[in-house]
């Protein structure tokens, strides 16, 4: 650590000791936002699968089998919030091997 | 039979991913585990009071139990859940300065601390605020998070020299600011 690190260091101290209180239903809401995701993946996918089902079973199957079909292409606009809550987590480039807790 | 209180991190992850009650209950402790120090983080982030950081918390605890089964083994719940409040933090921030453009209004005061032992860290947090967010952001995980220049570049997914570059750069921005500050004082 170079002489700026540890002064850096040093001077960040208090943002490191800050202590946070958080609300006691703090766990209460997000198990209510996982209750209403678990809800919305039930709901929707037989719904759509349903109606859309063999449309999207055939797009895949042209996007697989055009040779020149950009990966983009392959299974077209499901812009579901499922699908958007995925996109977030789905790139698991973060720090391995840290200290947790 | 042990209680979900008695799993080490690598349990309860595992309990989660295989889902049902039980998996649910140990996501449960996971997220009393991680609570404080993510609103932490958020907070800091954004330059809001906690208790306005709790809800991109909680939506970044709902995302990351959203994609659990596909962590992978090696790495952290800690960094995982990061990287995605991080990433919701971003979003919201731009959200944010573009609801303030277009209702022309200034945006929210810094979180007011009380006490004595606060001096410091409301001049640091003064100069972080007048830092942009990614230099604020940067700092915050050296020396805050306290991640190696390794893993900021993994978590920002840049580049080695990229993240050793902005480290400068912001290392720079600061103590020019801080100094300054100093001395009108």
């Amino acid at each position: 650590m170079t002489d700026d690190d540890e002064r850096l260091y040093r001077l960040f101290a208090p943002l490191r000791e800050q202590v946070v209180k958080v609300s006691v239903d703090f766990g209460r809401r997000v198990a209510e936002g996982i209750e209403h995701f678990l809800r919305s993946r039930e709901t929707r996918a037989p719904a759509l699968l349903d109606v859309f089902g063999d449309l999207l079973l055939e797009s895949i199957n042209l996007a697989t089998h055009a040779a020149s079909a950009s990966d983009d292409a392959a299974v077209g606009g499901d812009e579901t919030s499922e699908r958007d809550l995925q996109t977030d987590v789905a790139s698991p480039r973060v720090p391995s091997g840290e200290d947790d807790g | 039979m042990r209680t979900v209180e008695g799993l080490d991190e690598h349990e309860l992850v595992h309990a989660a991913k295989a889902g049902g009650e039980a998996g649910r209950e140990a996501y449960s402790e996971l997220v009393r585990r991680h609570q404080a120090w993510l609103v932490r983080l958020v907070s800091q982030l954004m330059r809001i009071a906690p208790t306005e950081a709790e809800d991109l918390a909680q939506e970044a605890f709902v995302r990351t139990y959203a994609g659990i089964g596909r962590l992978p083994e090696d790495v952290s719940f800690r960094g995982w859940i990061r990287v995605v409040a991080m990433r919701l933090a971003f979003n919201a921030r731009r959200n944010r300065q573009t609801r303030d453009r277009l209702n022309d209004t200034l945006p929210p005061p810094a979180p007011g601390p009380s006490g004595d032992a606060v001096a410091d860290r409301e001049a640091i947090d003064r100069v972080l605020a007048e830092l942009s967010y990614p230099y604020r952001e940067i700092l915050l995980l050296r020396f805050v998070e306290e991640l190696s220049i390794e893993e900021i570049a993994r978590s920002l997914d840049i580049g080695l020299s990229a993240a050793k570059m902005r480290l400068k750069r912001a290392r720079e921005a600061f103590t020019k600011k801080y100094d300054a500050m100093l001395e009108e004082r």
